[in-house]
């Protein structure tokens, strides 16, 4: 498009456009963030912020610090073998249970299960992981619960390249901040809806 | 019916939309003149649109809301909309936002003026930083090695181990943050930095970036990821319309 050549002179290796074939550059902003007037939007999202909740008590968890443990056992054996490699570290998650509906509802709709698009996007998706609420759900699910989770965001990818390659958020604080709190820096203005 | 709100702009800016709204087929996108604004909306049929529209359809919108505001960034000054607002018509539109919050929402777009957002994101590369750690304090993995698998007192030791391990990690996270909020910052207007929720997260932030700085930006991005890109993986999306910067709730005054 001739917009996004004026916008990007040279071509920026780490920038990248948000991917029009794609939502998870954008979807935390277009779900959370910008204008919002409280009466008139339509979007609910109140199991998926509970199930996020939640998790974030989940992943803070043993099974972190136990792959943290394991992980640091095995460069300490390949450091006392003089072997350059480190060794893959990355821990498997453990299998877990089946997530909510509205997590299914809000993932399918992220990932048009029928879209062919999507497998291209994973790149993307895995590199920003900007995806918000079910893709931050997603990610730190993942850590815990595995197989599951990747079936329901037609994830696809294994657990092994993950650690490499993946930039991603993991669900918590920053939903929970974010419902109670702030646009870090921008000022809120609430009139009183005085509905007598 | 209903009229569906993407974003706002000055009245006196060219706008390309026309096409491309939410719905199927795709609505037409006009705009909506109150005071020195312009809202730009879609008729829509509410029981169509968004989360009514079902999975597919909350996609397919969710898809063109964001696309429209993409492509009207790269030529303008627009405030974003978050998904999904649908007044029942353009009367209420105008009386519930546009009139009470009119100087508000010029006041928003002089703040946001020529710029854009670029949303930003460091996470360690898992091996790496345990490997950087280790390096750092030697005992935190001491005596790893002595524990047999399988034992209780290995299964304790090792979560205390973690958990060690798990706080030398934050505390490089608080330190590395640091560092690339100190690099990133001189080239944007405003910066919006959200809590690292996962342990492996080093920052995760929006940038409010006037367009005639972001090669500035760009640069600064690369030398950080010369600098770090052995111990993180950087990545940045835009321009992106400047959502974090106008988060803002209005309630309706009825």
């Amino acid at each position: 498009m001739i917009e996004q050549s004026i916008v990007q002179r040279r071509d920026p290796q780490i920038r990248r456009a948000p991917n029009s074939a794609g939502l998870y550059d954008v979807l935390d902003l277009i779900l959370d963030k910008g204008i919002v007037v409280d009466a008139f939007v339509r979007v609910s999202l109140v199991g998926i912020e509970l199930l996020t909740i939640d998790l974030r008590v989940v992943v803070a968890s043993v099974d972190t610090y136990l792959r943290y443990a394991e992980g640091v056992e095995r460069l300490q054996l390949y450091d006392r073998s003089g072997a350059k490699r480190l060794p893959d570290m990355v821990g498997k998650s453990m299998k877990g249970k089946a997530i909510g509906r509205s997590v299914d509802k809000i993932t399918d709709a992220i990932d048009g299960k029928d879209d062919d698009d999507d497998q291209e996007d994973e790149e993307h998706a895995e590199a920003h992981e900007g995806g918000g609420f079910a893709r931050t759900l997603a990610q730190g699910v993942r850590k815990t619960v595995g197989r599951v989770v990747d079936t329901i965001t037609g994830g696809g990818d294994d657990d092994d390249d993950a650690e490499e390659s993946r930039h991603g958020r993991s669900a918590g604080k920053e939903r929970v901040a974010h419902r109670s709190g702030s646009g870090n820096g921008s000022a809120r203005k609430t009139k009183s809806s005085s509905r007598n | 019916m209903g009229t569906y709100l993407y974003g706002i702009t000055r009245c006196d800016v060219p706008v390309s939309a026309g096409k491309g709204g939410v719905g199927d087929p795709p609505a037409r996108v006009r705009r909506l003149r109150f005071g020195d604004l312009a809202a730009l909306v879609s008729d829509v049929d509410d029981d169509a649109v968004g989360e009514a529209a079902g999975v597919r359809g909350m996609r397919r919108d969710m898809a063109a809301h964001s696309d429209l505001l993409n492509r009207l960034i790269a030529e303008t000054t627009v405030l974003p909309v978050r998904f999904g607002v649908i007044f029942p018509e353009d009367r209420t539109l105008i009386d519930q936002l546009l009139d009470p919050e009119h100087d508000q929402l010029l006041a928003y777009l002089d703040r946001v003026a020529g710029a854009v957002e670029l949303s930003v994101r460091a996470n360690y590369k898992e091996e790496a930083i345990l490997t950087e750690v280790v390096r750092e304090q030697p005992r935190l993995a001491a005596g790893s090695l002595s524990r047999r698998s399988g034992s209780r007192t290995s299964f304790d030791a090792r979560i205390e181990t973690g958990r060690r391990i798990a706080q030398a990690v934050r505390a490089k996270r608080d330190q590395d943050q640091q560092w690339l909020l100190q690099r990133l910052s001189p080239a944007a207007r405003d910066v919006a930095v959200s809590d690292a929720a996962s342990e492996m997260a080093v920052l995760a932030a929006s940038f409010l970036v006037d367009r005639r700085k972001m090669e500035q930006f760009d640069r600064a991005l690369e030398r950080v990821n010369e600098e770090g890109g052995d111990l993180m993986s950087l990545s940045c999306v835009g321009p992106l319309p400047p959502y974090s910067f106008v988060a803002v709730r209005f309630a309706a005054t009825i």
